[in-house]
């Protein structure tokens, strides 16, 4: 899993930390139950704050992409029936989708570009 | 003695400016996607505009080493050791500044370059990058006997040390010298963890490549703190147990381990970097990381955003500060200082062994003056004696430089004794105070109240 942050992006360093782990689970390269380093080690790495990576994992724990115990540290979670994530999801995907309708894009285009991302994995 | 001292100084600085040549004249190479400082696309190496300037910072630096060792040439002629000194810093200062001018010059053009091209990597425009795998390379734990067990040698000698303190039959020179090499055995442990928690090495995507050049540079990096923890622990046993005379030995100690020191660190940053490239290669470049903005001439980091102290560099395995940290600016500046404070230890030993000596005596007080003024009360019951030849003496502490010798000394059949005098002056007084202190100087009609 390579994990890389833009510090000049508008996107807050702990949310690039999310986003990045959960495409990484998406698309397989962080396989369910595979350890995450420590938040100490990360935040070594990056050269961030300890705080900010203890928020990314606080963030992924609760929407149930990985689970943490104070003495195994993280890793990632198996994989639920989804009904949680859908709900997480149709919040998203509303903005999104209405974005799209303002840009002027069709829903076939959006129904598209979603199905092509789904199969690429990302 | 003369002729030796003029060698070891040849030694000292050619020895220092052909290693500082072939380093400087290998940053012209691309490694990585990095060159002489500046990221350049790998597509980009081989146009002409780069060449050319990697041609000039080549030719510049040729000509700076070989003026360089030219003007060096009276290092090996000149008689006064501390003319020699003076000359010597003074020009490797000039030399190591030179260097850094001639890189910055061309990194600044390249820089140009590269910007009026609009070549900048667009695929990660961050240094922040951790790879999962790579990373677990720190969890492997410190191979701590490999340093252990040089501090247990080197502390040996602190035995009998401790007895001799007890018994009030130290030699304090000889037991300072091992007292200062014994503590640097442990601090290349502490180094040793702090290399361990290093960054990863990340220059692709394919994990096992980051996993293995990681690996390298770590290896690399603590075999070199294990050979210094292991030539200091055997340099403190040997000084420690008197088997080599510091005093006397002390040059010779300390350029030997320089020159190991430094024959195995080259040895192993030119493998480091040959792994580096060799795998960014096998990576298929797939990871281009553009972090010029945080490099200033493409040497010093600085990045307010990175909490990180020390960096690792972008090519090679050493480290450098982070500037954009106040403690990292405060040691770079401190470090800066050092370096060109260098010349004055020649300033300074110039002016002790051309400053002469005067003594003076009032009633029983002697003072003895060559830059510094010491004042010595005889008392009333001491002991006056001209010699024409003094016993062999080895320093304790202070200067022995050319024919001068300042400080104190030990002496064979005398013992420690606080000397000032030219060793081509004879004859030499030798005073014995009423509280056993014994005074050595040359002979000088100031003294002849004294003979009694």
């Amino acid at each position: 899993m390579l994990l890389s942050l833009d510090f000049t992006s508008d996107i807050p360093i702990y949310q690039q930390l999310r986003n990045q782990i959960v495409l990484g689970i998406a698309s397989g390269t962080l396989t369910p139950g595979e350890k995450l380093p420590t938040i100490r080690a990360l935040a070594q790495e990056l050269g961030i704050n300890m705080m900010t990576v203890s928020k990314a994992y606080q963030i992924l724990k609760q929407e149930g992409y990985i689970a943490s115990d104070r003495r195994n540290g993280a890793w990632v979670a198996p994989r639920s029936d989804g009904s949680a994530a859908l709900e997480r999801l149709e919040g998203s995907l509303r903005l999104i989708v209405a974005e799209a309708r303002v840009a002027g894009v069709t829903a076939d285009t959006v129904i598209a570009l979603i199905q092509k991302l789904y199969l690429e994995g990302a | 003695m003369d002729m030796i001292m003029r060698f070891i100084m040849g030694l000292v600085f050619y020895g220092t400016m052909i290693p500082t040549y072939m380093f400087a004249a290998n940053l012209r190479l691309p490694k990585k996607n990095i060159m002489l400082g500046v990221t350049i696309p790998y597509a980009r190496h081989d146009e002409p505009s780069v060449t050319a300037v990697g041609i000039t910072y080549l030719r510049r630096i040729r000509i700076l080493t070989v003026v360089a060792g030219i003007l060096g040439l009276p290092i090996l002629l000149v008689p006064f050791m501390s003319i020699q000194l003076l000359i010597m810093l003074t020009l490797l200062l000039l030399f190591i500044t030179g260097d850094f001018v001639i890189f910055v010059r061309a990194n600044r053009a390249l820089a140009a370059i590269k910007r009026q091209s609009n070549w900048a990597e667009s695929a990660h425009t961050v240094p922040a990058v951790a790879d999962f795998r790579a990373m677990e390379e720190k969890r492997r734990p410190l191979p701590r006997l490999f340093f252990i067990l040089p501090c247990l040698i080197a502390a040996i000698p602190l035995i009998p040390l401790i007895h001799e303190m007890l018994t009030g039959t130290v030699e304090w020179g000889q037991a300072a010298g091992y007292l200062i090499t014994v503590l640097f055995v442990p601090l290349l442990l502490i180094l040793g963890e702090a290399i361990r928690r290093q960054g990863a090495e990340v220059v692709g995507t394919d994990s096992d490549l980051n996993v293995i050049l990681t690996r390298v540079r770590r290896r690399e990096y603590l075999r070199c703190m294990a050979l210094c923890a292991w030539l200091l622990a055997l340099t403190a046993l040997a000084v420690g147990f008197q088997t080599i005379m510091l005093a006397f030995w002390f040059p010779a100690v300390v350029l030997t381990l320089a020159i190991v020191v430094a024959a195995y660190s080259f040895r192993a940053e030119f493998a480091v970097r040959r792994t580096q490239e060799k795998f960014t290669k096998m990576a298929g470049y797939t990871l281009a990381v553009d972090d010029d903005a945080y490099w200033l001439w493409g040497f010093f980091y600085h990045n307010r955003n990175d909490r990180r102290l020390l960096i690792k560099d972008r090519v090679g395995m050493s480290m450098g500060m982070n500037l954009g940290r106040p403690l990292g600016l405060c040691l770079m500046l401190l470090s800066g200082l050092l370096l060109l404070a260098m010349p004055l230890i020649g300033v300074w030993s110039v002016a002790q062994e051309f400053t002469p000596i005067t003594y003076h005596v009032e009633g029983t007080e002697v003072t003895a003056t060559q830059i510094r003024s010491r004042t010595f009360d005889l008392g009333t019951d001491f002991e006056a004696e001209i010699v024409d030849a003094l016993p062999h003496g080895s320093r304790t502490f202070g200067t022995a430089i050319g024919t001068l010798r300042a400080g104190t000394f030990s002496f064979d059949g005398i013992g420690s004794a606080y000397a000032l005098f030219h060793t081509d002056q004879p004859p030499f007084i030798v005073l014995t105070t009423s509280d056993g202190q014994v005074l050595v100087f040359n002979f000088d009609p100031v003294f002849e109240p004294l003979l009694r």
